[in-house]
């Protein structure tokens, strides 16, 4: 009995167990403050919905960056705020688990006749309620031996669902990051095409103004004409491309429609400057991964139920009960212990599908490792692309392609070729420009991709869907 | 071995004896073509001197190759080497050439000289040099393969003759034609009379004609153009390069035309005059066949020879007909813009490249204004259609163009300037004239003014090149 009292105390003990009372939100925001440019907020615990949506109009006032995108998004984004509750789910099924289990009672009212009672006065009372029952109380006595356990796996559970809405949160961030550096590129290239288009315009023009002066022949003049059309071609494609991205990244900021009609994209994708295109150093994630540790997490929840699931399933119910009774006036105790008896299914079906199933986690486990250490290897290759992509575009086809373009304004100037020629030049120029910033997109999108690799992420490495500028250089030089 | 005096007695009694028999100097003799104002079977002459013997001529922008006299014979020594030329101011390039000049200097000898030519080979490539139009034995000919084998790099041949003709005749490369002469390996020969049939000249010129390739920005002529040459010259120079011809009023004016252009034969007019062919390369024209031209056609491996007298004072446009010939580094695959509106282009297209201005809508006279005033950049090292401020306006000319300048009492024969006219020159009509001779020119034909677009206010102080 003594032991028994002693292992119930310390079971009571370690029920004792500190569930976080923001639901491990200050946790999330240490985890993810090396991946975000904006702190994490929670609306509606941290931040009102008034303070929120004022702050969001403040931000749409001016032209968007990475860190107004990042904060619009963590303000705005309802998956985001669901990520977030996830975390009060995730809590108050912790409290659940961290809390000892309850007794059962069972009451039972007999009613008995005859039931009299006589006062001082010598009066008879006769009790039409009933005067018998019973009131029994029963407890799964090893719900309570295995407490411990059951409390560790809670515990690992609410840390998998943790990492799990960490790394979620991160995600959602990260991923409207990448939309606003690809909603700024198109409309950096699209202000680019219309340059070109521009220019097919002028050549178009130029035939036009040379028919009609009867210089050349209406075949030319429609040479150009066709031209024209197909550049006209490239320019709505381009404007799609800018509809497609800016959508995408309304989406991913989780704006609502009145205030995507606010959106600012203006300016130019930050040309990265020399210290951010020097080579970054390769370092190891595996220690920092949020996926690995959400994981991680799971398998540890997992083991820690499937070794309760292993002992219970062989040992089965057991409960204990006491019971009090009442009849004829008379107070009559009982106890008593039930237990199941292992004859024909001792656990072995569950313990076998436990054990394949912890082998199945272990084996996703690695299997992430593996992808984990690919996709790091993918990322770091394609950021060393990209930035020598960078500098050969810096350093070399952006001043040469300004020098042709110059030289070949000197070489009008000298009437060695004419408008049309100079005007193909100037789209080869546009072209480049347009290669020039599909480079520093493609840059900054791969860096973004390996600077949340590095802060734990988890970064799609595979190319998203997106429609093709399609943008080549001048093509027809109008045949004068 | 007779003196020069006892040459010019024995020339004087041939020549008298010619006159008896009826001269017949430059015709046809049924023995050969050529012309020999003296025999040279068996005869051998004292070495022609300068000034004595001859007037030497003047090969403007260029000069007469010097020589030794070795026991009798002139011994000549020409260095074919890569040179940097200068075209014009602002336009040089790496041609190649004789004895540091482009084209080489001129021969200069007179019939009956025994000639001894050493030929130094400092090219990459190897050469030759064959005298055009003279008579010599066959293998002192030049052509590479044929008659001599080539010079190689570094060599030294020596070449061997006498000249048994006078004339105007032509050296050049005869070993990969297309290449070096497209590079310039070509030079003038001038053969005077060792008896003098006609009256000698007092002014006496060669021009050598020669056509070029050189991208505008480009340092080497190109030998692989065969027909869109755009650097035409006289003596290696194109306008406003070009030394002017300069005469004194009432001169005898002999002109000397070569022409070794790859493709191109070359009519030249003379402005002014009217002038006698006096002589091909194959010898003097009989006077009777001698015809009065203003333009002397003057085909591709030919000379021509003509003379007047300087009787009518001014400057005068000595030029290439071809009208594509004296325009420097046109380029002709362009749009034909005559007759466009140029300002609503220019709008449109300076969105785009503020540097941009319709061009050519009202033709090329303007562009060499915009050019030399540096309104306009062009590539370095080119001229394009660029030509030179003149006293009155801007010579729209460039290339094969010249200027003959004759004056009243000059004995110096520097460069004097600009003709000043003192009877008046040709100006805008006075609507007092117009009206005295019912001249009405009535309105513009165009709608939008050719002349608007281009300021062309330009002084001559703002000019780089004057005459």
């Amino acid at each position: 009995m003594k032991q028994l009292s002693l292992v119930l105390a310390a079971s009571v003990l370690s029920a004792c167990v500190s569930v976080p009372k923001d639901s491990g939100y200050s946790e999330l925001v240490e985890l993810t403050a090396p991946m975000l440019p904006a702190p994490a907020e929670w609306v509606g615990e941290t931040i009102s919905e008034q303070e929120a949506d004022d702050r969001i109009r403040a931000l749409l006032s001016s032209p968007l960056t990475e860190a107004s995108v990042a904060e619009i998004t963590i303000l705005s984004n309802r998956d985001l705020r669901a990520v977030l509750t996830g975390l009060k789910v995730a809590s108050g099924s912790y409290k659940n688990d961290a809390s000892l289990p309850n007794p059962f009672v069972t009451a039972l009212f007999i009613d008995e006749p005859g039931s009299t009672s006589e006062d001082c006065f010598g009066n008879l009372t006769r009790f039409d309620i009933p005067m018998g029952g019973s009131i029994g109380v029963g407890y799964e006595i090893l719900d309570l031996l295995f407490f411990p356990r059951t409390l560790k796996a809670a515990e690992a559970e609410f840390n998998a669902a943790k990492f799990g809405s960490v790394r979620q949160f991160a995600d959602i961030t990260h991923q409207s990051r990448l939309k606003f550096y690809e909603a700024m590129a198109a409309k950096q290239m699209l202000g680019l095409a219309e340059q070109s288009h521009r220019a097919t315009q002028a050549s178009a023009n130029t035939a036009q103004a040379l028919y009609d002066a009867g210089n050349i022949p209406e075949v030319d003049l429609n040479r150009e004409r066709l031209f024209e059309a197909q550049m006209n071609g490239q320019l709505m494609n381009a404007q799609r491309r800018l509809k497609f991205t800016e959508s995408k990244l309304v989406q991913a900021m989780g704006l609502t429609p009145e205030l995507a009609r606010s959106v600012k994209l203006e300016g130019r994708l930050r040309t990265p400057d020399q210290s951010e295109l020097d080579a970054l150093p390769i370092q190891s994630v595996m220690d920092r991964n949020l996926e690995l540790k959400h994981r991680e997490s799971l398998i540890d929840a997992a083991g820690a139920r499937m070794g309760l699931d292993n002992v219970m399933t062989f040992i089965g119910d057991v409960e204990i009960e006491g019971e009090v009774e009442r009849h004829d006036g008379e107070y009559e105790y009982s106890g008593g212990i039930g237990f199941e008896l292992p004859i024909f299914n001792f656990g072995q079906g569950k313990r076998s599908a436990n054990r394949a199933k912890m082998e199945a986690m272990a084996q996703r486990y690695e299997a992430a490792q593996y992808a984990l250490n690919t996709s790091s290897n993918i990322l770091y290759d394609e950021l060393t692309s990209s930035r020598e992509g960078i500098l050969l575009q810096r350093q070399k086809i952006l001043p040469l392609s300004q020098k042709v373009l110059q030289g070949m304004q000197l070489e009008y100037n000298a009437m060695q070729i004419g408008v049309f020629d100079l005007l193909a030049a100037k789209r080869e120029q546009l072209a480049a420009g347009i290669a020039y910033v599909q480079a520093v997109e493609d840059y900054w999108k791969t860096r973004a991709n390996y600077e949340y690799l590095l802060a734990g992420g988890s970064p799609d490495v595979t190319a998203g869907a997106m429609p093709d500028m399609g943008m080549d250089g001048a093509q027809d030089d109008g045949g004068h | 071995m007779p003196s020069r005096r006892d040459t010019f007695k024995l020339a004087g009694l041939g020549a008298g004896a010619l006159a008896l028999g009826g001269a017949k100097s430059g015709a046809y003799s049924g023995k050969h073509a050529h012309t020999e104002s003296v025999s040279h079977t068996g005869k051998s002459y004292a070495p022609g001197q300068s000034g004595e013997d001859y007037t030497p001529v003047e090969t403007p922008n260029g000069s007469t190759l010097p020589y030794k006299l070795v026991d009798g014979v002139k011994v000549f020594h020409l260095i074919a080497e890569e040179v940097e030329h200068e075209f014009a101011p602002g336009l040089k390039a790496f041609c190649w050439g004789y004895n540091g000049q482009v084209h080489g200097p001129t021969m200069e000898v007179v019939e009956g000289d025994k000639v001894r030519v050493y030929v130094t080979n400092k090219l990459v490539a190897p050469t030759t040099v064959h005298w055009h139009g003279v008579i010599l034995n066959s293998g002192m000919d030049g052509v590479g393969g044929l008659n001599q084998p080539a010079i190689k790099p570094g060599e030294t041949f020596v070449y061997e003759w006498t000249f048994v003709q006078h004339g105007t005749f032509m050296y050049h490369s005869h070993h990969d034609e297309m290449t070096q002469m497209a590079m310039g390996l070509m030079g003038m020969i001038v053969v005077h009379p060792r008896r003098q049939a006609d009256p000698a000249p007092d002014r006496d010129f060669v021009m050598m004609l020669g056509t070029w390739a050189i991208r505008p920005g480009a340092r080497r002529p190109d030998p692989n153009v065969m027909s869109d040459f755009n650097v035409l010259t006289i003596n290696a120079k194109s306008y406003p390069g070009t030394a002017p011809l300069v005469a004194r009023t009432g001169q005898r004016v002999r002109v000397r035309i070569g022409n070794l252009s790859a493709m191109d034969h070359h009519p030249i007019h003379l402005h002014g005059y009217a002038f006698e062919e006096i002589a091909t390369d194959g010898g003097t024209i009989a006077k009777s066949a001698r015809r009065p031209q203003t333009t002397v056609l003057v085909p591709t491996g030919t000379t021509r020879t003509v003379e007047f007298i300087a009787h009518n004072p001014g400057d005068w446009a000595m030029h290439c007909h071809m009208t594509h010939h004296v325009m420097t580094q046109m380029g002709h695959d362009i749009p034909n813009m005559i007759g466009v509106d140029p300002n609503k282009l220019d709008a449109e297209v300076t969105s785009l490249l503020p540097q941009y201005m319709t061009m050519g809508h009202d033709g090329m006279g303007e562009m060499g204004v915009h050019i030399e005033s540096g309104h306009m950049k062009v590539p370095d090292n080119s001229l394009p259609m660029v030509g030179a401020q003149g006293p009155h306006d801007y010579i729209t000319m460039g290339g094969m163009f010249t200027i003959l300048k004759v004056r009243d009492g000059i004995t110096d024969y520097a460069d004097p300037g600009w003709y000043d006219d003192p009877k008046g020159m040709a100006r805008a009509a006075t609507q007092a004239e117009l009206s005295r001779d019912g001249i009405e020119p009535g309105p513009m034909t165009k709608t939008h003014s050719s002349q608007g677009h281009m300021s062309h206010d330009m002084k001559k102080s703002d000019m780089k090149h004057e005459h």
